[in-house]
C-alpha cells in the first residue's frame, strides 16, 4: 500500500515539474531579472559554475510567484474545494504577482492548467498527492543542487528559445 | 501520520539544516523559499478547511513579498561597498 | 450542478461587457505580449471575475446579483490594476 502511494506522488511529481517549469519557460523566466533581486541570485549561482540563464530563473521563482507557487497553490486549494478552489488560487496568484511587480502570466495559467490537469486525473491521483509532489519538484531545483539544476534549466531555456 | 506529512516535513528539516550550513546570503534565500513551499503545503494539510487554504495562500504571498525585498537589500548593498 | 454553470457563465459575459465599455484592448499593444504590464480583455478579465464569483458564491450562496457585481468588479479590478498596484 505505501508503495502504490509514493508512486502516486512521484508521477503527480513529475507531472507538476513538466508543469512549472514549460509554463516559466514560456513566458520568459531564464531571458531576463524581472526585478532587481533576481540579477543577484543569478550572478551568484554563475559564480558557483552554473548557468547565468537558469539563475535568473530560479531567481525569478525566490522574488515574486511565478508557475511553481500556482502550481502549489492551485493544488492545494483542489485538495480543500475543489475545482472552484482552483480559480480562488489563481486570483490570488494574479494579485501576488502585481504586488512583485510581474506582470502575472506565468502564475495564473500555471494555476489554471494544474487545476485542470488535477481534475482530469482526479480518479486515480488525488490532489493531495499533487500537494507533496510539487514541493517534491521545488526540491530538486531550490534545495538539491544549484549548479546542476541551473544548467539543466539553462538547456532547456535554450531548446525553447528563451535566452540565447 | 500520512505518507504525504512524512514527505513534506522531512524536505522542510533538511532545508532547516542547509539554511544554517550554506555560508553564501543570496543562495540561502534559495533554501528559504523551498522551506516556505514546505510550510505554505503543511498548513493547508493539517488546517483542512476553505480558510486554512487562504491561510496558506497568504503566507506564501507574504513570505516571497520578503524574499523580494532581502534580495533588493542585497544588491543595494553590494552598491554602497 | 446547472445553476452553479450559470452563475459562472454571467459573471463571465457581465464582465466581458464591462471590459468593452471601459475600452480595454483585446490583447496587450505593447510586444512582446509576455512582458507586457497591460491589462487587457482575454487576461485577466475573465479570470478576475470568475475568480470574485467563486469566493462570493462559497461566501454567501447562490445568488444571480452577486455574479453580476462579481463581473463588474472583476472588470474593474481589471481596468485600473495599474493605479491599485502602482506604476511597475
Amino acid at each position: 500500500m505505501e508503495i502504490v502511494e509514493i508512486i502516486k506522488v512521484v508521477v503527480a511529481g513529475i507531472i507538476c515539474w513538466l508543469n512549472f517549469v514549460l509554463i516559466d519557460t514560456y513566458f520568459g523566466l531564464p531571458e531576463k531579472p524581472g526585478v532587481l533581486g533576481a540579477k543577484t541570485i543569478g550572478e551568484k549561482i554563475r559564480d558557483i559554475g552554473g548557468n547565468i540563464h537558469g539563475g535568473y530563473f530560479m531567481g525569478n521563482i525566490v522574488c515574486s510567484p511565478d508557475a511553481s507557487a500556482g502550481t502549489l497553490l492551485a493544488s492545494i486549494m483542489s485538495y480543500l474545494m475543489g475545482v472552484e478552489g482552483g480559480i480562488i488560487a489563481a486570483l490570488l496568484v494574479w494579485i501576488g504577482n502585481r504586488l512583485c511587480a510581474d506582470p502575472g502570466y506565468a502564475g495564473t495559467i500555471g494555476a489554471l492548467t494544474i487545476t485542470a490537469i488535477i481534475y482530469l486525473l482526479s480518479p486515480i491521483i488525488e490532489a493531495k498527492y499533487f500537494i507533496a509532489g510539487m514541493v517534491l519538484a521545488i526540491f530538486t531545483i531550490q534545495g538539491f543542487e544549484h549548479k546542476y539544476a541551473s544548467i539543466l534549466l539553462g538547456k532547456i531555456a535554450k531548446k525553447m528559445n528563451r535566452g540565447e | 501520520m500520512d505518507i504525504v506529512e512524512i514527505i513534506i516535513g522531512v524536505i522542510a528539516l533538511l532545508m532547516a539544516i542547509r539554511i544554517f550550513l550554506t555560508r553564501s546570503r543570496a543562495r540561502k534565500l534559495l533554501y528559504l523559499c523551498c522551506l516556505s513551499f514546505c510550510i505554505s503545503a503543511l498548513i493547508a494539510l493539517y488546517v483542512d478547511s476553505p480558510m486554512g487554504g487562504i491561510v496558506a495562500i497568504t503566507y506564501f504571498v507574504c513570505s516571497t513579498l520578503s524574499s523580494n525585498a532581502i534580495a533588493y537589500t542585497i544588491e543595494q548593498a553590494k552598491d554602497i561597498e | 450542478m446547472g445553476d452553479i454553470a450559470i452563475l459562472y457563465l454571467t459573471s463571465l459575459i457581465i464582465s466581458l461587457i464591462v471590459a468593452l465599455i471601459l475600452k480595454l484592448p483585446l490583447i496587450p499593444k505593447e510586444k512582446p505580449v509576455r512582458f507586457s504590464f497591460q491589462t487587457s480583455i482575454i487576461f485577466p478579465t475573465p479570470i478576475l471575475a470568475l475568480g470574485i464569483e467563486a469566493i462570493f458564491r462559497n461566501l454567501f450562496g447562490n445568488y444571480i446579483v452577486l455574479a453580476v457585481f462579481a463581473g463588474l468588479f472583476g472588470a474593474l479590478l481589471s481596468k485600473y490594476s495599474d493605479k491599485l498596484f502602482g506604476e511597475p
